[in-house]
């Protein structure tokens, strides 16, 4: 288990590889959280809670000093998560001292936010077929043409857009029920 | 839970939400993109009824009929099986399996891979473009969609259509730095490497390059013009000076008519003004005039018929043309600043550059494109 290596091992032609740092670090990050939460959540919110640290770190891999160590940054990550996850589940622990960790500055808030609408988009997607969350991540995460995914998947081009739109219909309605204007 | 399980759990997850974060930040964009992105959907496929006979001595069968419509939840319906029926195999006199997977080892060892082993084999309904709906073998090294080597073989006529390294995008490798003069060279090497006849195909382009890959592209030509419906496009990296293949793709379109071209490029100018004006009132500018090997589609139409709709889809015929491409825009352009979709739709003709395929043979408007083209 990698715990001690600089942000700058994990830079890849200008970008964070962070496929390679959830590869490296999620047994650590595991570690760690669960440690932190001492049985006040379930399985399913602590590997909810792992994601969201690597996601956050990935939103904001601009920020990141590159020569400092990688762990410092999950750690304090991870304590602000498990610190808003207590806040909305209504649960009062004092959290133990993390040594070492570095805070995090991102607004805690607008991690809030964004992770609410991610909740309603999440939503929308659980329900969809295996198919169309092939088709979301290819086009949305791969960054793949509607063509490449079309031949890919053995699909028509049509197919994947008349998917690509119903995704798109589908999210904008959970939006809306979560009281996004307008679905966004 | 072991750490390989767990990372893959977690990956799985992240990777969802960073797909959703660029979903959030593309929706953003949508309401400045909105133009521009019912650009892209018109550029697709559509098309124009200018019932023109040619006005010379000779008249000629029109080309353009009406188009179908279709609503989306006619789609589904509309959209055939996935599945091929064992009664459509033997109706349509498609290669065995065994034959398709030959053609691709022979491929493959073309491409200097050897014959390796062949875990999966699928046939296919179309993917892309014209071969929509008909149907080709899948040809994979490993099992996995994203992973090992994969060739498409059209089940009719046996012909190789698609390769694809699934698995090079994820190296990291380095590319060697190479000269056009090598990139022109290794042009034409893949060229012989792929079987090809001499001077069939006509190198159109060798010094493509992105960060990723380099490209080249071949194409038949017909009266000076490439056809790109018929070529064949390459992109490649070369490391420790080995040319290694990323994707390569021929089209073998048999829908291409090599219609006889009677219009003159003065006739074809002044048929795409009259309908320009139909569209606008402002003052147009000829920005291009040149012969094109174009698909018949339906943008014009759909444009005169105002029938910008995201939830509707307009079907012509599958012909390709000689046509003549004119290119008109406006010097006089209003900023858009409308908010509904008719006011787009009005503020599209009056204003957005347009370029009509005007057919080379009747006269007829048989397609064209709106504005910039934008790829989805």
């Amino acid at each position: 288990m990698k715990t001690n290596h600089l942000i700058k091992m994990y830079i890849e032609k200008g970008q964070l590889d962070i496929k390679k740092i959830v590869e490296d670090y999620s047994g650590y990050v595991y570690t760690v959280v669960k440690n932190s939460v001492k049985g006040n959540l379930t399985q399913e919110d602590i590997e909810e809670i792992i994601a969201d640290i690597f996601f956050v770190l990935w939103s904001n891999q601009e920020k990141l000093e590159i020569d400092k160590p990688l762990n410092a940054y999950l750690v304090g990550i991870s304590r602000n998560l498990i610190k808003e996850k207590y806040r909305k589940n209504k649960i009062t622990v004092s959290l133990e001292e993390q040594e070492g960790y570095l805070t995090d500055n991102r607004d805690i808030s607008m991690i809030c936010e964004q992770n609410e609408k991610m909740y309603f988009i999440e939503k929308a997607l659980k329900s969809m077929k295996k198919i169309d969350m092939q088709i979301f991540k290819r086009y949305y995460y791969a960054s793949q043409k509607v063509k490449e995914i079309a031949k890919e998947l053995n699909i028509s081009e049509m197919q994947v857009k008349t998917r690509l739109h119903r995704i798109r219909n589908k999210i904008k309605k959970e939006m809306k029920k979560g009281g996004y204007e307008n679905g966004r | 839970m072991g750490d390989r399980l767990l990372s893959d759990k977690i990956w799985d997850k992240v990777e969802m939400k960073i797909a959703i974060s660029h979903f959030q930040e593309r929706e953003k964009q949508i309401p400045k993109m909105k133009i521009m992105q019912m650009v892209a959907t018109f550029v697709v496929c559509i098309g124009v009824t200018v019932g023109v006979v040619y006005a010379g001595y000779t008249v000629y069968e029109k080309v353009w009929k009406e188009p179908k419509i279709y609503h989306e939840e006619e789609m589904q319906s509309h959209l055939p099986s996935p599945e091929i029926s064992e009664e459509e195999k033997a109706e349509e006199n498609l290669i065995t399996e065994e034959v398709a997977k030959q053609k691709a080892l022979d491929v493959l060892e073309k491409l200097g891979y050897g014959r390796p082993e062949i875990k999966k084999i699928d046939l296919n309904r179309g993917y892309s473009g014209e071969k929509e709906n008909e149907s080709y073998y899948m040809v994979k090294t490993r099992e996995g969609y994203e992973e090992g080597l994969m060739v498409l073989i059209d089940s009719k006529t046996g012909e190789f259509t698609y390769f694809s390294d699934m698995e090079l995008k994820y190296k990291n490798l380095t590319l060697d730095e190479i000269s056009e003069e090598q990139r022109k060279q290794i042009a034409y090497e893949v060229y012989d490497t792929l079987g090809f006849q001499e001077k069939e195909y006509e190198l159109e382009t060798y010094n493509q390059k992105t960060d990723r890959l380099y490209g080249c592209q071949f194409y038949k030509k017909y009266h000076g013009v490439y056809n790109k419906f018929q070529g064949i496009t390459v992109g490649y990296m070369v490391v420790d000076g080995k040319v290694l293949y990323d994707t390569i793709n021929i089209y073998h379109s048999n829908h291409y008519e090599d219609n006889e071209i009677k219009l003159s490029k003065e006739e074809a100018q002044q048929i795409a003004i009259e309908k320009e004006k139909e569209l606008s009132d402002k003052e147009s500018k000829i920005e291009k005039v040149e012969l094109s090997i174009e698909r018949m589609n339906s943008v014009i139409y759909q444009l005169e018929n105002n029938m910008i709709d995201n939830d509707i889809y307009v079907e012509t015929d599958n012909r390709i043309r000689n046509v003549w491409k004119i290119t008109i825009d406006h010097e006089d352009k209003e900023i858009f600043r409308g908010i509904t979709q008719e006011e787009q739709v009005q503020w599209m003709k009056e204003n957005s550059k347009k370029t009509y395929f005007v057919d080379g043979t009747t006269g007829e408007i048989i397609g064209g494109e709106i504005g910039l083209r934008v790829t989805s």
